[in-house]
């Protein structure tokens, strides 16, 4: 088969890779202090679904509003003083910050965009290849003398000396066919009172390729919420498809944080030694390890409904860091709670084919 | 190895790197997502690199790895109608054999990235081995299937 022009088997790097890896050649050193929150750009879909599940069960539709819940707790968020820069001509008449809140453990925003309406309507930059009639506003948007794209590019936040991307912690809403919101909720692991916290972003905004870049950047101080700490006492567990080691809730007065940690239980000799030939020819474990499929978890009321999720982590613990197969996660979701139950149930699921597997509930108690 | 040489020799792999991540991902950006997290990986895990003229199987296997859990993380699931509407970001299909393409794509995943480590990319079986993880006669068994394969599905192209 080498007689086969095997060079002509793939078309060449397009342009664009090869920008990627010189691009990641030239933030390596950055990249190794910047903590990529959810290093997948496809998370948005899935973000995008769970906050407007969220949402719409917390809030009944409206629009997330934690500055305005009263009496969850002892400690309460102060609506911070926010200062916002943006480049105030062109065709946006506004960029809003309705809402900027930390809590130590995440951070919220909401931020509106408008259009001057004699100038055009917005649309969502990735919302460009949709069948616009499908779209809120849509008779609106068509009656406008133009359509502008808005695109979020190069989102970051930085506080402490440490950047964070938050592009894939964005999701949207059309307000009108000349307003768009931004609602960015994402973990940080470090802040520290006393310091600022500054989001920095541009709008790519334009009638493609003509395009405007119009930065922005709001810069809030950093709140810290006093937190309790709840951790479950019935652990660690195999369950039916996993293990679960800990976990634990982090409760503040803007929401619970629920984290899980899971590893596959496998015996690696056992793996190794399952390795068998298939009719193709082709070594194949015969066993399979449990977290090969999508690992997560829905975390159940008393009633066995799924709370909202506000936002969500997954991370590789890689407490090996050369195990090519085997699994070690830390499953983290922000859940708009701030009353906390004895015990919650947790239903692992593997989100890739939908299974769902035996329910497991969890006693906690306060640290 | 200093910073300079290991920009070069990334660089020097970029065709390759992309024909991996091609081989295995469908999305263009998931594959520039790939290569960002292996180059990074690689980065940090440099010092960990004892042998140094084992680079390029190295580094290859760092991608392979991160396609591979690209590909199995939930999030990528995409569904026929997202692939059909993806872009392809600057790919020109014109500058490719479509029959051999479609052939090796319609190998099941193991072939398919034996044969594009070996022939394609033309690593040995030393290093493909190394890549993929398994010993070389797993890779000859492989590369044989795939042969058979290709042949068969070949012939029916035309």
């Amino acid at each position: 088969m080498k007689e086969l022009n095997w060079k002509d088997c793939f078309e060449p790097a397009p342009e664009a890779f090869e920008r990627s890896v010189q691009r990641a050649l030239q933030t390596k050193t950055e990249e190794q202090q910047m903590k990529r929150i959810i290093p997948r750009s496809a998370i948005i879909a899935f973000a995008l679904i769970l906050v407007l599940m969220a949402t719409a069960l917390a809030f009944g539709g409206d629009i997330l509003n934690f500055l305005h819940t009263k009496d969850i707790g002892e400690v309460q968020i102060q609506k911070p003083d926010v200062e916002v820069k943006y480049k105030e001509d062109g065709i946006l008449k506004e960029i809003r910050v309705d809402e900027a809140v930390c809590d130590g453990h995440s951070f919220h925003m909401l931020v509106t965009c408008i259009a001057d309406p004699e100038k055009g309507a917005l649309l969502w930059g990735f919302d460009w290849d949709k069948d616009l009639s499908t779209l809120p506003f849509a008779a609106e948007r068509a009656a406008a003398p133009k359509v502008y794209e808005l695109n979020p590019s190069e989102m970051v936040v930085e506080t402490g000396g440490q950047k964070y991307e938050i592009m894939e912690n964005l999701d949207k809403r059309y307000d009108s066919a000349y307003s768009i919101s931004m609602d960015i909720t994402f973990f940080i692991d470090e802040m520290n009172l006393g310091d600022t916290m500054t989001v920095s972003s541009a709008f790519w905004l334009g009638d493609y390729p003509s395009t405007e870049n119009v930065p922005y950047s709001v810069t809030l101080p950093v709140q810290i919420a006093k937190a309790r700490v709840y951790e479950a006492t019935n652990l660690p567990i195999k369950l039916e498809n996993y293990k679960v080691l800990s976990a634990r809730i982090t409760r503040t007065d803007m929401g619970s944080y629920f984290e899980i940690e899971v590893e596959d239980d496998y015996d690696p000799e056992e793996y190794e030694n399952s390795m068998v030939e298939d009719e193709e020819g082709c070594s194949r474990p015969s066993i399979t390890l449990p977290l090969h499929g999508s690992p997560w978890f829905h975390v159940l009321d008393q009633e066995g409904q799924k709370l909202p999720c506000m936002t969500n982590e997954w991370k590789d613990l890689e407490r090996f860091s050369d195990a090519e197969e085997w699994m070690h996660l830390l499953i983290r979701e922000m859940i708009p709670i701030t009353q906390i139950g004895s015990s919650y149930t947790i239903q692992p699921r593997d989100s890739g084919t939908g299974e769902l597997f035996t329910p497991y509930t969890l006693e906690f108690v306060e640290r | 190895m200093t910073e300079f040489e290991f920009e070069q020799q990334v660089t020097a792999l970029t065709q390759k790197m992309y024909r991996v991540s091609a081989s295995l991902l469908r999305s263009p950006q998931d594959r520039q997502d790939a290569v960002q997290e292996c180059v990074w990986k690689a980065w940090r895990k440099l010092p960990q690199l004892r042998d140094e003229s084992l680079f390029n199987a190295w580094i290859m296997r760092i991608l392979v790895n991160e396609c591979k859990r690209l590909c199995r993380s939930h999030w990528r699931e995409v569904t026929v109608e997202e692939i059909e509407i993806e872009q392809p970001d600057g790919m020109d299909s014109r500058l490719r054999d479509e029959a051999l393409h479609n052939a090796v794509m319609q190998l099941p995943e193991k072939l398919r990235l034996a044969v594009t480590l070996y022939y394609i990319d033309g690593f040995s079986l030393r290093e493909t081995a190394h890549i993929l993880h398994c010993p070389e006669g797993t890779v000859k068994q492989r590369l044989h299937r795939a042969r058979t394969t290709l042949r068969v599905l070949l012939e029916e192209e035309v």
